[in-house]
């Protein structure tokens, strides 16, 4: 629509015509064929993957049990759509040439006084037998009111009653808040954009309980998510589901994985986030964000847990290194080199930005484990 | 919808549908009577124009309705008086087919609300609930074939090496590196065994898969956590023992992690 009203009026307020019809023309052809190559290869993709993702074997295991099986196979589609963007992006590229073009050799319009046209005297003859639509539409205020109070009364309806009835979503004893340096982690997870790619929900599907919780697992509840604000549901599977990824991999797996995934899952497409590895966290607002989801939220914090928020953060994140280093002595090896290398301008790890995320990473989906044992047959 | 069609066994689904065609037959009739009295009432000019209009067949009435431009004469009927920069705009009569569709998604709103209201119809939580009883329900009769795998059962078998290999890839070597290696989880090729519970390599593997390793929960249970099966655990033991018996130990030279706990004597 952008492009249609670009090259209706440019040539207007520039007093010409548009420099190249031809190109326009290609623009056009180009921005559908970019569309089509965009969209469609992503519905075969979907289907191609979901219906993998479903695959069951009789003895009620997966069929594509790897994430990456199922991502390698629509990789052909993602190429496809690359190329759909290509055109896309080649067409407007000609817009810009045109318009350019169109602008140089026109001469702008400058303001010229102008009234709107008096409105036409609607005689009766003409109002005879018209229906509502029409003489609403001649009544512009009462057409805003009466809109405004159609949409209303559908925004209410849909939203007032799951804000006011508390009783709406379960809780769950057994979900705790977030420690601090959780906080911090998830904080990571949304500045990295993490939840573009990976959701966090896993739908009442039999292959999505098997996949990411285990034959005795759970679909996620909603009462599990009532300490996350905002909530990281997310919209696209790009890679895995994370909702229940706390304690499947020990902490020196996330490290290298966020290192360059690469190294841990051969064939994965994640980009890599090295600067998480480098990057000192910074703590200062820590307090201040438990502080705010105790007061604006209501996230049950004692004043004994906010007061000691940094020695709790320190304690977590100590205890995790110590995991690392005793998992996968070549990190330790590279911190020691480091250190010894920048002196006093190194950053111990356990004050770097991954062990945060690492920490958040970790803690996913745990708290519901303490039930999922016991809750393990499905009627 | 058609796969498990009990409606069709029901008594109600076909008085249903006889009280809908009658119904429907009824409205037809009315309407005939209905046309019949107002065909009267035209003059004998509308009389012949109206029988021109019922003589177009049914569907070129639709695409009539979807794509036929009018005349000059009934443009300037329907042109609406609002216009800018020379854009005029037509008050068109509503597509046929736009309509029948926007009144049945009506009439399925309607439908669905009271499906949805007064039925367990579209509850995920209870479809989710008999998805998986039934599928639990035709795991028990596969495995009336084919029994699941416990300890005792477990054998080895050389034609499980390839699939054990793949499990292996999927589950293990996040801890184990491939091959088996070694890193964050111990070597898996040397002679060296942390936790030994079992009398023979292949049931040992199978222990740990089932139970986990009591001093390190990172080795998890994975056959009772119910990550992998017992039948997929007897096939990553067929591998583990391929690469640990019938392989050379990977050893710190080349990469593999160091060796961990006693040495073990294993029986065959």
């Amino acid at each position: 629509m952008a492009f249609g009203v670009i090259y209706y009026l440019v040539p207007v307020m520039w007093r010409t015509k548009i420099w190249s019809p031809k190109l326009a023309n290609w623009h056009f052809w180009l921005g559908t064929l970019g569309i089509i190559f965009y969209a469609v290869p992503m519905y075969i993709a979907g289907f191609t993957q979901g219906l993998m993702w479903k695959q069951f074997n009789p003895d009620g295991t997966l069929v594509y049990k790897n994430w990456l099986d199922t991502v390698t196979a629509i990789l052909p589609y993602f190429k496809m759509r690359f190329l759909g963007g290509l055109f896309y992006l080649g067409g407007a590229v000609l817009m810009v040439i045109n318009v350019y073009k169109t602008i140089k050799f026109g001469s702008f319009q400058k303001d010229v006084p102008t009234e709107a046209a008096a409105l036409a005297k609607v005689g009766t003859s003409r109002r005879q037998g018209e229906g509502w639509h029409v003489w609403l539409e001649r009544t512009p205020h009462l057409l805003s009111i009466f809109a405004f109070v159609a949409i209303a009364i559908g925004g209410l309806v849909e939203i007032v009653p799951t804000l006011t009835i508390k009783s709406n979503v379960t809780q769950l004893s057994s979900v705790k808040p977030y420690s601090p340096l959780e906080l911090e982690g998830r904080d990571l997870y949304v500045r990295e954009g993490c939840n573009s790619c990976h959701s966090q929900m896993i739908r009442p599907f039999r292959d999505e309980v098997m996949r990411f919780d285990g034959k005795n697992g759970q679909y996620s509840k909603a009462g599990e998510f009532i300490y996350d604000r905002p909530f990281l549901w997310g919209s696209k599977r790009t890679g895995p589901d994370l909702q229940r990824e706390g304690q499947k991999n020990p902490d020196s797996w996330h490290f290298k994985h966020m290192y360059n995934p690469r190294i841990t899952s051969a064939g994965s497409i994640m980009p890599r986030f090295p600067w998480l590895i480098t990057n000192k966290l910074d703590r200062t607002q820590m307090t201040a964000k438990v502080r705010l989801m105790k007061n604006t939220f209501d996230v049950p914090y004692t004043k004994a847990e906010i007061d000691s928020a940094d020695q709790w953060a320190d304690n977590q994140s100590k205890a995790i290194v110590k995991r690392i280093y005793s998992e996968a002595t070549d990190l330790k090896d590279q911190m020691e080199k480091e250190r010894s290398s920048k002196g006093n301008a190194f950053v111990p790890l356990e004050d770097r930005e991954i062990i945060a995320l690492i920490a958040y990473l970790q803690r996913l989906g745990t708290d519901i484990r303490t039930t999922a044992v016991k809750t393990a047959s499905i009627k | 919808m058609f796969a498990d069609a009990d409606y069709l066994s029901s008594p109600f689904f076909w008085g249903l549908l006889v009280v809908v065609c009658l119904l429907l037959l009824i409205l037809n009739s009315i309407g005939d009577l209905v046309e019949n009295a107002t065909f009267k009432l035209l003059t004998d000019e509308e009389k012949q124009a109206y029988l021109n209009e019922k003589a177009i067949p049914y569907f070129r009435k639709l695409w009539n309705s979807a794509f036929k431009k009018q005349s000059p004469i009934e443009e300037k009927q329907i042109l609406i008086d609002h216009g800018f920069d020379g854009i005029t705009e037509l008050d068109n009569a509503l597509p046929k087919w736009w309509l029948g569709l926007l009144y049945f998604t009506i009439f399925s709103c309607v439908v669905y609300l009271i499906a949805f209201t007064f039925t367990d119809y579209a509850h995920p939580d209870v479809e989710y609930q008999d998805e998986s009883r039934m599928q639990l329900a035709s795991i028990k009769e596969y495995e009336k074939t084919a029994p699941p795998i416990d300890i005792e059962t477990a054998v080895y078998d050389s034609e499980n090496i390839a699939e054990g290999e793949q499990i292996f890839k999927t589950n293990c070597i996040s801890c184990h590196s491939e091959s088996g290696k070694g890193g964050i989880g111990p070597n898996l090729t040397d002679k060296q065994w942390i936790n030994i519970k079992q009398k023979t390599l292949f049931k040992n593997v199978f222990w740990m898969l089932e139970n986990g390793s009591p001093n390190n929960p990172a080795m998890r249970p994975f056959i009772k956590e119910g990550t992998i099966s017992g039948r997929e655990a007897e096939k990553v033991a067929a591998y583990i023992y391929h690469i640990n018996q019938e392989k050379a130990p990977i050893t710190e030279a080349q990469g593999g992690a160091a060796p961990q706990g006693e040495d073990a004597d294993w029986q065959e």
